[in-house]
């Protein structure tokens, strides 16, 4: 696919303790690279502490990045963004009461970024604020709301309205329907979907609900302690995960047709501390089938359209044949 | 089976400027030894307030206006007040494990002391109990463990611990508000297991409150759907996942993206749910629905038993496509 956005070998290190001369440093991303196509949307999914909000801040520019570019039509943007590069990339949080302003209207919080980044000539400012209004599909007396007298969900487009705005070229979504219940979830979706396919949006869409990543996402990169651990096409992944991690993910989301017993995977143990000095792979403590290497080597993202970061990956049959992804065939140990 | 637990008529009540509301009920529950009830609904359903009512252990301002509980005692059934129930026959897990922990003590020592409560053996004695209910909950390494403060340990690890204070109070009932909601999806796996388990093994029954349907279906063996503080259809799992009756049920079903499907349009319901003091006088959920008409309107529905075990609380769920 042709790269619109790329993301090279981003890491980012926080510092959260210890001496100056032993400081005790987080990492939280660790050489993360990815591309992502115009007009399409790339899901990250993972769980708590496996970096994809950091991911998100930096790639909208709220966090620099310790090492690593990212660059969008073949330019990188710089460590400090200018005005400019910071409207083309731009975020939708994951709860909008605390993102909006409670204390300024709609129209007040979309005029004031209309006028700084010049968007449009004064006199069309009212204009456009009505029209972004229709593109989140809110009523046009939402202008002169403030954030508590609207619902989560009316917040929440407010808050895609007020990332639109800006015209941006990839809009970065983290969460954002996590604070919502699964009616009106279901409503925010299917705006973003209108959004993508009407203007053509690229996004980025961060996640931990792999049911709601299935459905929106073309592509999509599992994210584990900081690493990229598999990525490819969504129902590609999603159906015949190699890495080990991604199965487990798959065999752990609740669903409504409940997998026979025989095929509930459990993962023992917890993921470790991301301040823990690790050899080898991160995985293998939890792993069911780590091997000599996995204690030595950490295992390099690797493949062609379906990339996967694991010494021991599982195979697939070549065809659609879906009966091959419960095998158990254990390799190496 | 017996039955293990009976409530009836349960009542919250909210005085609010004057005028006396009831974000929740009246509300009928049961429970059978070994069984898991689970009650679904959105934010402001009701569903949380109604478990803690259970107990007596609601916010301020809100008050349990009506409702008795029936529990098991020698084999019959006995009215008890909440007071005489929690911490004993019946324990409440809530979805922050941390906040149910102090965190100025050891969690063996925790636990400890609760054996002693209940049984009057000696500090030693307790002590190793303790370890022992770590290791019978899945936390590795219990002996080291035991010594760590809550603050050292994790979501997963903590949410065990709180299950083993429930195990030290030889509790029979396990009142589940959202316990995984705070936790990773692969954890959660892991806490749903350990549930299931102590209700397969000990006869332990559990009322299971959660907003997540697909979790709900993994583990209750019979549910309540709950919308505006009322339950609107209540019925074995299986049979409601396959065949919802109701309006609202059905709705919600329509809403969620399962994991299994990659396409097929999800179905927002039409505007939010009303709050306690705006609760329409009919159905409550007839202004957000597709079927309702002036009946629905103008009268309440009560729940009726279907046959298969269903009770739904419609004029329409006979009519409906």
């Amino acid at each position: 696919m042709s790269a619109w956005l790329q993301v090279r070998d981003l890491s980012v290190d926080f510092r959260v303790g210890g001496s100056s001369r032993s400081p005790l440093v987080l990492r939280a991303l660790r050489s993360v690279s990815f591309d992502v196509a115009k007009g399409t949307v790339f899901g990250i999914v993972g769980e708590s502490g496996c970096g994809k909000s950091t991911l998100a801040r930096v790639l909208s520019g709220l966090t620099a990045p310790t090492g690593g570019s990212v660059s969008l039509e073949g330019v990188a943007f710089g460590s400090v963004r200018a005005p400019t590069e910071r409207r083309r990339i731009q975020m939708v949080f994951q709860d909008p009461g605390s993102s909006l302003n409670p204390a300024m209207t709609t129209r007040r919080m979309l005029s004031q970024l209309l006028n700084y980044h010049r968007i449009v000539p004064k006199e069309l400012v009212e204009q456009r604020c009505r029209e972004l209004m229709a593109h989140v599909h809110m009523p046009v007396e939402a202008l002169d709301k403030k954030p508590g007298g609207l619902s989560g969900g009316q917040r929440q487009r407010i808050a895609i309205a007020r990332a639109l705005a800006l015209e941006p070229d990839i809009l970065v979504a983290d969460e954002p329907t996590a604070a919502l219940d699964v009616s009106v979830q279901a409503s925010v979706l299917r705006l973003l979907a209108t959004l993508i396919r009407e203007l053509g949006m690229t996004m980025v869409f961060i996640s931990h609900d792999m049911a709601v990543v299935r459905r929106v996402c073309d592509h999509v990169a599992v994210m584990y302690l900081g690493r990229i651990v598999e990525s490819g096409e969504t129902e590609e992944v999603f159906l015949r995960p190699q890495h080990p991690y991604t199965n487990a993910l798959m065999a752990a989301v609740p669903r409504l047709h409940p997998l026979p017993a025989s095929e509930y995977q459990m993962l023992k143990a917890e993921q470790p501390s991301p301040l823990a000095q690790i050899d080898g792979c991160a995985f293998r403590n939890r792993c069911p089938k780590s091997g000599a290497s996995c204690a030595t080597d950490i295992p390099a993202l690797t493949g062609t359209s379906h990339l996967v970061a694991c010494h021991y990956p599982k195979a697939h049959p070549p065809s659609g044949d879906t009966a091959g992804v419960q095998d158990r065939n254990i390799l190496g140990g | 089976m017996t039955r293990i637990l009976n409530i009836e008529n349960l009542r919250v009540d909210l005085a609010a400027r004057g005028k006396l509301v009831s974000p929740v009920g009246p509300v009928d529950l049961f429970l059978d030894s070994g069984e898991c009830l689970g009650i679904v609904g959105e934010s402001g359903s009701g569903k949380s307030l109604t478990l803690k009512a259970i107990l007596d252990l609601l916010p301020d301002g809100l008050s349990r206006g009506t409702g008795t509980q029936q529990v098991v005692e020698g084999g019959i059934l006995v009215e008890r007040a909440p007071r005489d129930l929690r911490g004993r026959k019946i324990s409440l897990i809530s979805q922050e494990p941390g906040t149910a922990l102090d965190p100025l003590m050891r969690v063996g020592d925790l636990i400890a002391e609760i054996v002693r409560e209940h049984s009057g053996c000696s500090r030693a004695e307790s002590q190793s109990r303790a370890v022992e209910l770590l290791r019978r909950v899945g936390v590795p390494d219990p002996e080291n463990r035991a010594k760590f403060w809550p603050h050292e340990m994790s979501g997963g690890l903590k949410q065990r611990v709180v299950i083993s204070m429930a195990l030290a109070c030889e509790s029979e009932i396990l009142l589940c508000d959202e316990p995984t909601t705070a936790l990773d999806v692969t954890i959660q796996a892991q806490i749903v297991d350990l549930l299931r388990e102590l209700q397969r093994l000990e006869g332990l029954g559990i009322l299971f409150v959660t907003h997540d349907l697909a979790l709900v279906r993994q583990i209750a063996n019979r549910i309540c759907v709950m919308y505006a503080g009322l339950i609107v259809e209540s019925g074995p799992s299986a049979e409601i996942f396959a065949n919802p009756k109701h309006p609202y049920t059905r709705a919600l079903l329509a809403a969620l993206p399962d994991i299994e499907a990659s396409t097929g349009d999800l179905m927002p319901i039409e505007g939010t749910p009303p709050g306690p003091a705006e609760f329409p006088p009919g159905c409550r959920f007839a202004p957000r629905c597709p079927l309702a008409d002036g009946q629905c309107l103008s009268k309440r529905p009560m729940l009726e038993a279907l046959g298969t075990g269903v009770r739904v609380a419609c004029f329409k769920s006979e009519k409906g496509p």
